[in-house]
């Protein structure tokens, strides 16, 4: 990867990043909860005042999927994720009106 | 808020708690909006949830909730509660500062005084100066004067060259240091009035070979002439000072059991006598041929060696070397004289008990150096 598209993807904090290792995940440019259980936990990126959709794009979500999940820490737009890790999806809005 | 600052804000005072209500998601939404620090949040069901806040954030948490949401305090932590929780308890605080200040109180009286260093100045001398100036077991510490007693032990035993009073807590030490005079004087006083050494002396007369003092001083070296008794090796050492300081006349003599080697050239003188005639020599068939014949030089020769022999066996050690030899025959009415003259290397010396100090008997011979010599061999 060149630098510059590297730079660029780092200071983008519209789109979902995901850390994911068997016990853990580390989501971060959350903008918000969506869905929360011990099953699956649901959150939604970009800019916390500015809407993805506005500025062309659409809505992404991310859904961690397992079990015994716990949210471990919650601070400045990021989500740290412990319990046993099964699946990791990324979502637009259309994807839930198809299910 | 910094991460350092807010890392201490939620350890210094933490809670946990139990939020019920409809759409948790939403509640905790809106928490991360508002900043707020969460962690170990943990879905027990869809109406209700866990997790540790601070103690600020709760605050915040419980307005963002208003009254759709119940929160319950459940646990705090942190040493800010703890400090609350042991204040809440006035008994045990005041136990705590009771057992607290009769420690410090106690800390303050002498409990044990060691004493080291000390040699000639018995102990008990040394805490009995100590008690005067008001250091003994169960002293009150802050009213001793440390430098006025460290000045009597000064004044009052004028031996001691170095003190040093220190404390630590409830202990007490003296460490001292006395000179070397004293303990001399003491020694002195102490020293059994009679000491027995040993000498080794001359078992015979000759020249010196060689001599190896094990123990002791030699007073002899090789190619001496010493004469028999003389001393070879003594058992009273001079101790010269090795300072410039001390005077020379006071040096002192150390007594020891002299030990060593010495070998010298012996001469030994002696005279045999032999028949200068044989009588009745018979030929091969029995018959008389001659009623008296001469020895000849070598007959003599043979004899005298023979009883040179004899008397090395009886007279002389068995490490005994004889390393020159000299016969001069002459002959005279039946008789012939041998004078023999032996050089012979051995070992001279041989161990004698000397004794010094008061004696009662004759046999002593005072030396120059004021110790007395008795012959015990």
């Amino acid at each position: 990867m060149k630098i510059g598209e590297e730079i660029r993807r780092d200071l983008d904090f519209t789109h979902p990043r995901v850390v994911v290792t068997d016990s853990m995940v580390l989501l971060e440019n959350v903008a918000g909860i969506v869905m929360l259980s011990e099953q699956a936990i649901t959150v939604s990126h970009g800019l916390k005042h500015v809407k993805a959709p506005q500025k062309g794009r659409p809505q992404m979500y991310t859904t961690i999927r397992g079990r015994n999940l716990v949210i471990r820490e919650i601070y400045e737009g990021r989500l740290l994720i412990g319990g046993t890790i099964e699946k990791a999806e990324f979502l637009q809005p259309s994807d839930f009106r198809e299910n | 808020m910094g991460e350092p600052s807010r890392r201490l804000s939620f350890y210094s005072h933490r809670i946990f708690v139990k939020i019920e209500g409809f759409r948790l998601d939403r509640l905790l939404d809106r928490a991360m909006k508002a900043g707020l620090d969460l962690k170990s949040v943990r879905m027990k069901s869809e109406t209700e949830l866990t997790c540790w806040i601070s103690r600020t954030d709760l605050r915040k948490l419980q307005k963002l909730g208003k009254s759709a949401y119940r929160i319950t305090v459940l646990q705090q932590k942190g040493p800010v509660p703890g400090a609350k929780s042991i204040l809440s308890r006035p008994a045990f605080v005041l136990g705590f500062l009771l057992a607290a200040g009769f420690v410090i109180f106690q800390s303050f009286f002498i409990r044990s005084i060691e004493v080291s260093g000390y040699r000639g100045i018995p102990e008990e001398a040394l805490l009995s100066c100590l008690t005067e100036k008001g250091i003994y077991k169960g002293a009150y510490r802050p009213d001793i004067d440390w430098e006025g007693a460290e000045q009597a032990i000064y004044d009052t035993f004028p031996q001691v060259t170095w003190v040093q009073l220190a404390y630590r807590g409830q202990k007490v030490w003296l460490n001292l240091s006395e000179t070397d005079h004293a303990l001399y004087q003491k020694e002195e006083e102490e020293r059994p009035k009679r000491q027995v050494y040993t000498d080794i002396v001359a078992s015979h007369s000759g020249y010196i070979e060689t001599i190896y003092p094990y123990y002791g001083l030699a007073l002899a070296e090789t190619g001496d002439y010493v004469k028999k008794g003389q001393v070879l090796i003594t058992g009273s050492v001079p101790i010269q000072p090795t300072t410039f300081d001390e005077e020379s006349e006071d040096g002192r003599i150390y007594f020891v059991n002299a030990e060593g080697e010495v070998w010298a050239k012996v001469p030994y003188h002696m005279t045999f006598y032999q028949e200068r005639y044989r009588f009745g020599e018979k030929s091969a068939d029995g018959k008389t041929v001659s009623d008296r014949v001469e020895r000849t030089e070598e007959e003599a020769k043979k004899k005298a060696e023979q009883q040179i022999r004899l008397w090395t066996a009886e007279n002389l050690p068995e490490t005994a070397e004889i390393q020159n030899k000299s016969l001069k025959f002459s002959r005279s009415g039946n008789i012939i004289e041998v004078s023999v003259l032996l050089e012979v290397r051995q070992e001279i010396g041989i161990k004698q008990e000397a004794m010094i100090g008061e004696t009662d008997t004759d046999t002593t011979d005072h030396r120059p150096d004021g110790t007395v010599r008795q012959s015990g061999q």
